[in-house]
């Protein structure tokens, strides 16, 4: 009946997810960073902790299949771990592939997705394998000093008696902590016997029926150690609520380890013959259990909270900087002197809405590191496959991006990389013929700059054939020609369907995903470079908006209407001269310091009416977008607003040139420039003689 | 709670006796207790009279915190001087209790089984 008995666990399930696939996360960078010839103490230990924490979770929370070849991983990296058997690249291979299939099951309950029972299978059987090879090649846990063996008179392999009182914590049951499940697995250690004794004495009308009040005596006969003992708990009791015993001479001489008064409790943290056991245990066994917190760990604990609260906190927020903008609006017009407690207090609100914005903000913000902790498993294991030696050096990792955005740039960010290993760098036979290191370098780096954040993919390969690609262009019937800027012909490969590839291989090559890492880069508001250099690699460039939220911009009015320019691509502002307006093949220009800008008046992007129609009538803004200046022509500059941006897409359509809306103090709704977007734009003003 | 014909006095539990059950269990429980808390009741039960048998056969589920709940439920029965047999027991029920460590909260399970 228990085992039929279930707990409603599926509110804790979310958690449970989210902690394996953290864990399967950890487990596999540190079996990338692993040398398999002189692995680290630490990196086994954490490694089989991970694995141990999910076989631990899944079985407390019912997944049992999980359990399967987590068990299978942990009995192989415990033999590992124990030095009893030696690390090799078999190995690593081996347990990036469970950690694979646990994630597919994961997958499976978490998004319903397929799991291949075939794989599971095969993972299993490759751990075995493995297990047994060992074994047979003369590794077997006696010849080699085991850390772990039980403390018994009895000689090794002959089972130990162990006393085990634990007395769970109060709110072991309302955690969801199966201990029935705990018992189970002692048991298939060995003999158990269990005795509860409830210590619950009050009246009966102030029992609280989802309190622990029931704490247990078991006694195990078993040829585990100590600290496999203690790994079963792990998650279930602190220090203070589990006592292990020897019973000693309980095993040798065949007696029931709770069969008298004779046998002799020995505590193993202090027995005097085992003084490493218990430094090798407590490093071992962290013993805290999930959702529970230790006193030490409370200030630098984390509570999980929904993406979807979270936005609608921002959402909130939102609405508050629009008022305070109202307000502040309104008072305005307030005579300072007679009022000054009204400014006073609204000079309050902005810093406090403001404080209060940016830390809402960094809510969502979450480490590119995210992402990037994906590539070199896939850098591994496609350099493997294509013959290449290739090395990934990531920069730049703590860098922070909205949550939305880390999710939406996997995937180009992926395409990226497998083109740069496929395509991009060269077999290492031909990069030594060409006087390079035979290995290849591929370089991701994240940085904030400004108010976006940018991200280079870069490599040493071979770099765009520019020749290549103007060939294929015009095979495609497109309208090109030989004296186009390297910048215009880097553009063909986001075309669709555009590949130069000259074999079609699982791994690119089919033109199918450039045009799709562009599309899903502007979707989110981003901007993409490239620069190469034939033979000696190429660089992609991605430019992020830093958030989706809330921005500091300057208010502009070009006729009847407002714009609001992102404060961060703003260099200067200026009203110039009427000579320094000049013409440049066919194109405006600015002439600031030495140096010609282009002149981008609003009013003709958007083709609005308005009576300032000469630069030096109006106020030149100068802007920059990832490196490129413009000068935008508008009529008058308003003020500095903190401003919320507003998907004009989800209540409009795409405006060319905007990064969406914002309402403003009075009411009124204003563009928000993508600074970016209008240079493209300026620039096919021009080819099309606009 | 009803009379048997033997003129033991018969409880019947069912339901969930799990963690997302208990709460409501003790509600039912706490007022099964009520009327023998009562000896000066005209209707309250007598201990040696109408002791009470408890049939378990209708509990769907049951966890660790449901077999600690009846336990402590049976103690106080036995504490106010009731000898509470727990009648149609199912073997599952049986094995949860000696396997769980509390063969000595429960020796009150009547040999009659229950279904499986």
């Amino acid at each position: 009946m228990t085992g039929g008995a279930t707990n409603d666990l599926s509110r804790f399930n979310q958690v449970f997810f989210e902690e394996s696939a953290e864990h399967l996360a950890e487990m596999e960078r540190i079996l990338l960073a692993l040398d398999p010839g002189a692995p680290q103490e630490d990196d086994l230990h954490a490694i089989f902790r991970a694995a141990h924490s999910i076989k631990g979770s899944a079985a407390i929370f019912g997944f049992t299949d999980m359990t399967i070849v987590t068990h299978d991983l942990e009995s192989l990296l415990d033999r590992v771990r124990n030095h009893e058997i030696p690390l090799n690249g078999e190995m690593i291979d081996a347990f990036l592939e469970a950690g694979d299939a646990i994630a597919m099951q994961l997958a499976g309950h978490r998004d319903g997705a397929d799991v291949d029972s075939a794989v599971i299978e095969r993972v299993c059987k490759k751990l075995g394998a493995l297990v047994s090879a060992t074994v047979d090649a003369g590794c077997a846990p006696q010849s080699f000093p085991t850390r772990f063996e039980p403390v018994t008179a009895a000689g090794p392999g002959s089972p130990a008696a162990y006393g085990i009182d634990f007395s769970p914590a109060e709110d072991t049951f309302r955690r969801g902590v199966r201990l029935e499940n705990l018992f189970c697995e002692l048991a298939d250690l060995g003999e158990l016997q269990v005795s509860a004794a409830i210590g619950f004495d009050a009246p009966f009308n102030e029992l609280d029926p989802e309190n622990c009040h029931t704490s247990w005596h078991l006694t195990l006969e078993s040829t585990a150690g100590e600290a496999e003992l203690r790994d079963i708990f792990e998650f279930v009791a602190e220090e203070n609520e589990l006592r292990i015993a020897a019973l000693s001479n309980a095993g040798a001489e065949g007696e029931h380890p709770a069969g008298g008064a004779t046998t002799v409790c020995v505590p193993m943290d202090t027995h005097p013959a085992v003084p490493e056991r218990t430094a090798s245990v407590r490093n071992d066994a962290p013993a805290v259990a999930p959702g529970r917190r230790t006193a030490e760990s409370q200030e630098g604990s984390t509570i999980r909270v929904g993406v979807t609260k979270v936005d609608q906190l921002i959402n909130q927020v939102g609405e508050l900087v629009i008022t305070q903008s109202m307000l502040s609006q309104i008072a305005a017009g307030l005579d300072p002197l007679l009022y000054e407690g009204i400014h006073r207090g609204l000079m309050q609100l902005e810093r406090n809405t403001r404080d209060l914005q940016e830390s809402i903000m960094s809510i969502r913000l979450v480490p590119i590191s995210l992402v990037f902790s994906r590539f070199p498993r896939l850098v591994r294991d496609l350099s493997a496959k294509l013959g290449k030696l290739v090395e990934l050096r990531t920069f730049g990792e703590t860098t922070e991006l909205d949550k939305g955005l880390i999710e939406k740039i996997a995937d180009p960010l992926t395409h990226l990389l497998r083109n740069c290993l496929d395509h991009a760098i060269e077999l290492p036979q031909v990069r030594t013929a060409a006087g390079k290191d035979a290995t290849g370098t591929i370089t991701m780096r994240a940085a904030q700059v400004g108010g976006r954040i940018v991200i280079d993919v870069a490599d040493d390969g071979a770099g765009l054939n520019r020749g290549k690609i103007l060939k294929k262009a015009l095979e495609r019937g497109g309208a090109v020609d030989e004296a186009m800027a390297d910048e215009d012909v880097w553009r063909l490969i986001f075309e669709p369907g555009f590949s130069t590839a000259d074999a079609v291989t699982d791994i690119s090559g089919r033109g199918v995903g450039m045009d799709v890492v562009l599309k899903n880069v502007h979707a989110m508001g981003g901007r993409i470079q490239v620069a190469s250099e034939e033979g000696k690699g190429c660089k992609f460039t991605i430019s992020l908006p830093l958030t989706l939220a809330i921005l500091d911009g300057l208010s502009v009015a070009v006729g009847e209407e407002r714009f609001i320019i992102p404060i961060n691509s703003i260099v200067e502002s200026l009203q110039p001269l009427a000579g320094d307006i000049k013409t440049v093949g066919g194109r405006r220009v600015v002439h600031v310091r030495g140096e010609y800008l282009p002149l981008l008046p609003i009013y003709e992007l958007f083709n609005l009416e308005t009576s300032v129609k000469r630069p030096e009538e109006g106020t030149l803004v100068l802007v920059d977008a990832e490196g490129e200046k413009c000068a935008l022509f508008v009529d008058e500059l308003l003020g500095e607003h903190q401003v919320v941006i507003k998907s004009l897409e989800d209540n409009y359509r795409k405006v060319e040139g905007t990064a969406g809306a914002t309402i403003l103090g009075d009411g009124r709704v204003a563009l928000i420039l993508d600074v970016g977007g209008l240079l493209q734009a300026g620039k096919r003003l021009k080819e099309t003689g606009v | 709670m009803q009379e048997s014909a033997s003129g033991k006095m018969s409880i019947k539990l069912c339901g969930n006796w799990s963690i997302t059950g208990v709460t409501d269990q003790l509600r039912f429980l706490k007022a099964q207790l009520q009327p023998m808390s009562s000896p000066n009741a005209a209707d309250a039960p007598t201990p040696g009279e109408s002791d009470p048998e408890i049939d378990v056969q209708d509990v769907e589920q049951i966890d660790l915190s449901g077999y600690q709940l009846l336990a402590i439920w049976l103690r106080h029965l036995k504490m106010l001087g009731f000898s509470p047999v727990l009648v149609n027991v199912p073997e599952t029920f049986r094995q949860d209790i000696r396997f769980l460590g509390f063969g000595a909260e429960f020796d009150c399970i009547a040999n009659t089984k229950g279904r499986s």
